[in-house]
């Protein structure tokens, strides 16, 4: 998948990261590889080599560490 | 006089504590939204609260509670847009057990009117009502200008702007306008008494 954009929040603590076009996760019923530590149907929060990551059913994720394009890319291989 | 006051890790409630710290015996009470928001969050809730206690010899360390459950089962099962007026309702809520059960006789809350979307009077009155005890709000009337001075002048300012990851539950369209009964209705959906226990197992 291509990203769409990777920018910092606006609190500057995390990035956002959004694919190219809108995807129409359904968040109470994905299946990943993950440490899920909650679970919604508007967002999965989840600890990814030590990061915390919140996944939208839009694919919009809020990354928490400096390096947010490989976290991103270990996800959307899993859901896309 | 004792009373629990709620600290965000903002720029306002350690304000509001200090405006208070003289009269009264505060214990400052901080709800964790992880994972909905970072663990710096609480950093900057502890930090401040260091600030005031170099200030004021009676404020006792910080009380951290767990509340990512609760905002768990709210943006699960309830209206999107009312998960802020649920989440302050359940802090206020769980703020006044918790007061009760160390001998306090109030709340202390940092809101000031209209300064973001959710603090009009009728979400402050909506969530009110969960409280159990009489909640006060020392900064209602100033703006944020204000706030900001005080907060410099106390020292805390610095570690209520550090960079700290926002809450990423909150909805796009946060209600502004909250109706009591409708709010009632969408608490029937989760099991609030469980979740008030399981909260306050978290101390």
């Amino acid at each position: 998948m291509e990203f769409f954009t990777i920018k910092p929040c606006k609190t500057q603590a995390a990035y956002v990261v959004e694919p190219k076009k809108p995807l129409h996760l359904d968040l109470k019923a994905l299946k990943v590889p993950f440490d899920i530590t909650a679970r919604t149907p508007v967002l999965m929060a989840m600890r990814i080599d030590g990061v915390d990551v919140s996944l939208y059913p839009s694919g919009k994720m809020l990354i928490q560490c400096d390096e947010p394009e490989c976290i991103a890319k270990k996800v959307w291989g899993e859901v896309a | 006089m004792k009373g629990v006051t709620l600290v965000s890790g903002g720029i306002d409630s350690p304000v509001s504590t200090h405006l208070l710290a003289d009269k009264a015996e505060l214990v400052p009470l901080y709800f964790t939204n992880y994972p909905f928001s970072g663990e710096d969050t609480k950093d900057r809730a502890i930090a401040s609260v260091k600030k005031l206690q170099g200030l004021h010899d009676n404020i006792p360390d910080l009380v951290i509670l767990p509340h990512g459950q609760n905002l768990e089962a709210f943006a699960s099962k309830c209206e999107r847009r009312m998960t802020c007026v649920l989440c302050k309702r359940m802090m206020v809520r769980v703020a006044s057990a918790y007061a009760k059960s160390v001998g306090a006789s109030f709340l202390v809350m940092g809101d000031s009117l209209g300064q973001v979307a959710s603090q009009t009077l009728t979400n402050l009155a909506v969530v009110e009502q969960a409280a159990s005890l009489p909640v006060v709000r020392p900064l209602i009337g100033l703006d944020k200008e204000e706030i900001i001075r005080i907060a410099r002048e106390i020292g805390t300012f610095g570690v209520s702007t550090s960079s700290a990851m926002c809450c990423s539950i909150v909805p796009d369209k946060p209600s502004t306008a909250a109706v009591l009964e409708a709010v009632l209705e969408e608490e029937k959906k989760v099991d609030i008494a469980a979740l008030v226990a399981q909260t306050l197992k978290g101390l």
